[in-house]
């Protein structure tokens, strides 16, 4: 293991440390590690968007067309029309100048028109037609009866679609037996909300568990746990008493 | 002129991309792809756009010792060592003539991912689960028949996916699963249908030019 990889452990110890300390209250440790990763993670997006979009689908073929690359020539004969979305991707600059800050709207619109119309085919190929299909299920299952793949669970779960979907029909007033159930729908839906809430509660827990992990389990990457976060511990804890004396200092009649 | 052009490449563009579908001449498709990944590229642009925002906010914070001033270095030095990782990568690969793209993945970037970006998002959405189950416990009040059974379905999935839940009662995981498969899915099946046809609407409106938003004012 590198000198650099020792540190990198270490300092993943310390932002984690610091990170979690917000559960004792906002603190300098954890506006520092926060700006840290607002910084980091803007810094690291624009890279991989740069280098894994911008790159090839825009500026390699302008750059080794421009430089007569025989690789990019061959792949890219038209490499020429790049240099369109290049100068759309350019006219967004111009909302920095507030003169020509409406020519922004040119690859703004583009973008959008080009976004609206993929996902107008894709919410009716993958998600509409999708759906419709997947609920049209032979009610008396496809092999031996399971829990989930029974009769009365196939009926409850095409009920409940149906419910639901009724729930979503604004066309006339929800009452009398629509009103019923359009209630049902809603009851369903609570459900379904309760599942997907516990449902991320448990992959959150699970990241937590995950940082636990890392933080004290010895493995190839962090050879020398758990004392990283041992001593961040110490070192977080120590930091956030000295700050909370300096913004508090203790009253004469105190210790 | 300053909103007709861009409504009209809006409409152009759109409705290309819709009609397309549905033709199947060729060379439509290898149009199309250029388009649409025109479209991407012209976005991960757009990310110039927004690293120069956050470097033109923070500057007047620190020139100006405003509030929390200190941090907005750390902010803009983290920002640009980041980069500054990004760029020294691929400078050292294109010199090389190695990989640019790959070298993303091995070199200082690498580095930063690891020990920085990595162990900072895992923390920082582990750290949502606290509030989240602080949120749960306010929200989680049986007050009525819905609050109930989000309550009872939360509780069951929750339980049925821990060790403990398995303690309990071994048919606890099986009926965690029963929940998500039975009547979440007819709940979430409804939601996605409607959201469905919410977005080919949304679509639609944007490119008739009838949803006009993105614009802005003027």
């Amino acid at each position: 293991m590198s000198t650099a990889e020792i540190v990198g452990t270490w300092l993943a110890a310390f932002f984690t440390l610091a990170i979690l300390s917000f559960l004792y209250k906002d603190n300098p440790l954890y506006k520092f590690a926060e700006h840290v990763f607002v910084g980091v993670s803007a810094g690291y997006q624009l890279v991989r968007q740069t280098f894994d979009v911008a790159w090839p689908n825009l500026l390699q073929p302008l750059w080794g067309g421009l430089h007569r690359d025989v690789d990019t020539l061959k792949a890219h004969p038209q490499w020429a029309f790049y240099s369109i979305p290049l100068a759309f991707g350019l006219l967004m600059f111009a909302r920095l100048w507030k003169p020509i800050a409406h020519l922004s709207r040119w690859p703004m619109s583009y973008i959008v028109g080009a976004f609206a119309g993929t996902s107008i085919i894709g919410a009716a190929s993958a998600d509409l037609v999708i759906q419709v299909q997947s609920s049209m299920v032979n009610l008396r299952g496809t092999g031996p009866w399971t829990l989930i793949d029974n009769p009365f669970s196939l009926a409850l779960s095409t009920f409940g679609l149906v419910c639901a979907l009724i729930y979503f029909f604004f066309s006339k007033e929800h009452k009398g037996a629509l009103g019923v159930v359009a209630r049902i729908g809603v009851y369903f839906m609570m459900v379904s909300f309760g599942g997907s809430f516990g449902f991320t509660v448990m992959g959150r827990l699970s990241l937590a568990v995950g940082r636990a992990q890392s933080l004290l389990v010895r493995t190839p990457l962090n050879p020398h746990a758990p004392w990283p976060a041992l001593v961040g511990v110490v070192v977080v804890t120590a930091l956030i008493v000295i700050w909370e004396r300096k913004i508090s200092p203790p009253s004469a009649g105190e210790g | 002129m300053k909103k007709q052009v861009p409504l009209l490449i809006t409409f152009l563009v759109g409705s290309f991309m819709v009609v397309e579908y549905f033709i199947t001449a060729p060379g439509i498709g290898a149009l199309r792809e250029g388009l649409y990944n025109s479209a991407v590229a012209i976005m991960a642009l757009t990310m110039f756009l927004g690293t120069l925002n956050l470097v033109e906010i923070n500057i007047p914070i620190i020139v100006r010792r405003r509030a929390d001033w200190p941090y907005k270095i750390v902010l803009l030095g983290s920002l640009f060592a980041t980069i500054g990782a990004g760029a020294w990568g691929a400078i050292a690969a294109h010199t090389t003539g190695g990989n640019v793209i790959a070298s993303e993945d091995t070199g200082p970037l690498k580095y930063s991912y690891d020990y920085f970006y990595l162990p900072l998002a895992g923390t920082m959405f582990a750290l949502l689960a606290f509030y989240i189950a602080s949120a749960a416990f306010r929200a989680f009040r049986a007050r009525s028949t819905e609050a109930a059974l989000l309550l009872i379905a939360g509780t069951l999935v929750m339980l049925g996916r821990v060790p403990i839940g398995a303690q309990i009662s071994e048919k606890l995981p099986l009926v965690s699963d029963w929940v998500m498969q039975v009547p979440n899915l007819a709940g979430k099946r409804a939601v996605l249908i409607g959201a469905a046809l919410g977005a080919i609407s949304t679509g639609l409106r944007v490119i008739l030019g009838l949803e006009r938003s993105y614009l802005g004012g003027d």
